[in-house]
C-alpha cells in the first residue's frame, strides 16, 4: 500500500516529498512484511514504483530501462499462430508458420533486454478466453510482440504498435 | 439435449446464468462435486472446471466459456468441435472481431456470444474446430 501511495503521490500528486516518506514506509514494511512486499512487486505498479526508486537513489541516468523483470517465452507455438501467419506473417514476409513463429520468439525475447524497446503492460479488454488477462507488449523498430505474463505464450507479432485491445496499460520501460 | 446443456447467449450455459452470484455458484459446483480452481486476475476472477470457465465481476458471474469436452450445443447444433461452416449453414453469417490480436469470432444477428478456434497444423478458418465458446451480456458485444 505505501509503495502504491509512494507512486501516486510522487506521479499523481506531483509531491516528491510524500512520495519519498511512503517509500520510506514501503521499505520498513519490507522488513514486517517480505511476502506481501514480493507481490506488490510483481504488479505492473509495483514495477513501475521500483524503476522510479532506482531513479531516485541512482540518478536520471538510471533511467526505468533495464528494470523489467523478463519473461521466459514459452516454447509453445504462438496462439492462434495461423490466423496470425495468414494475417501478419506473410505480410512481414514470413514463408511459413514455423519460421515466423520462431522469429517473433527471437524477437521477444532479444528485445526484453534491449534498452532502446518500448515495454507496456496492461489488461485484456476484449470478451473470449483471454479476458482480464495481463498482457506485456515489447515494441522495438516498428514492430511488436505481444506475451501473456501468466502463461508466457506469445499472442501476437505484427507490424505496428497498436494496443487497442488493452486498458490500464503501464509502461514499463 | 436437455436445457441442462444448452448454450444460449447473453443468458446462459445451464443452469448457470450471466449474473448468478460467485456463492451460488460455488454451491451448485460444491454439490455437485465438480472440482473447480480460482484463479485472481485484475479485476475479474476467474473459476475453472475441467470443461466450463467462469469469470467473476463484483461478485458476479460476467463471462461464461466452455471448452474441452463440454456436450451442451448453441441452437441444438453449434457446440466444441463444430466449425465455422457448420455455424454459417445452422446459424447465420460470422465475423471476426474488429480487432484482431486474440482473434475471435461473434454471429453478425446474434449478440453475447463468440467462438474461438483450434490452430491446426493446416489452418483453415471455416473449418478449424471450435476450441472455445463463450457467452456474456449483450451490451458489451464486441465491434
Amino acid at each position: 500500500l505505501s509503495l502504491y501511495a509512494a507512486y501516486d503521490a510522487a506521479f499523481n500528486d506531483g509531491n516528491i516529498i510524500m512520495g519519498i516518506a511512503y517509500l520510506g514506509l514501503a521499505v520498513l514494511g519490507m522488513f514486517g512484511s517480505q511476502k506481501s512486499f514480493k507481490s506488490a512487486f510483481n504488479t505492473p505498479k509495483g514495477q513501475q514504483v521500483i524503476s522510479w526508486a532506482k531513479s531516485l537513489f541512482f540518478g536520471k541516468s538510471y533511467g526505468n530501462s533495464g528494470s523489467v523483470k523478463p519473461i521466459s517465452v514459452s516454447s509453445q507455438k504462438m496462439h492462434q499462430l495461423g490466423k496470425h501467419f495468414n494475417k501478419h506473417g506473410k505480410e512481414m514476409g514470413f514463408t511459413s508458420k514455423a519460421e515466423y513463429d520462431a522469429v517473433a520468439r527471437e524477437f521477444a525475447i532479444s528485445n526484453q533486454n534491449n534498452l532502446k524497446s518500448q515495454i507496456i503492460e496492461g489488461i485484456w479488454n476484449e470478451k473470449g478466453s483471454l479476458n482480464g488477462t495481463t498482457q506485456r507488449a515489447i515494441i522495438y523498430d516498428g514492430k511488436t510482440v505481444i506475451i501473456d505474463v501468466e502463461t508466457r505464450l506469445m499472442i501476437d507479432y505484427y507490424v505496428g504498435s497498436g494496443l487497442r485491445e488493452l486498458i490500464n496499460t503501464i509502461k514499463l520501460q | 439435449l436437455s436445457d441442462e446443456h444448452k448454450i444460449i447467449p447473453g443468458i446462459r450455459v445451464g443452469k448457470y446464468y450471466l449474473g448468478m452470484s460467485i456463492n451460488e455458484l460455488l454451491n451448485n459446483l460444491s454439490k455437485e462435486h465438480i472440482n473447480y480452481q480460482i484463479q485472481p486476475l485484475n479485476n475479474p476472477v476467474k473459476i475453472k472446471t475441467s470443461n466450463i470457465t467462469f469469470w467473476i465481476k463484483d461478485g458476479l458471474i460476467d463471462q461464461i466459456m466452455v471448452h474441452n469436452n463440454f456436450s451442451g450445443k448453441f441452437r441444438d447444433f453449434i457446440g466444441i468441435g463444430s466449425t465455422l461452416s457448420d455455424v454459417l449453414n445452422f446459424v447465420g453469417n460470422w465475423k471476426s472481431g474488429y480487432y484482431d490480436i486474440a482473434p475471435i469470432y461473434v454471429l453478425v444477428d446474434v449478440p453475447g456470444i463468440c467462438f474461438e478456434l483450434e490452430d491446426e497444423d493446416y489452418w483453415d478458418e471455416k473449418e478449424a474446430p471450435i476450441k472455445y465458446i463463450s457467452i456474456y451480456p449483450d451490451q458489451t458485444d464486441p465491434d
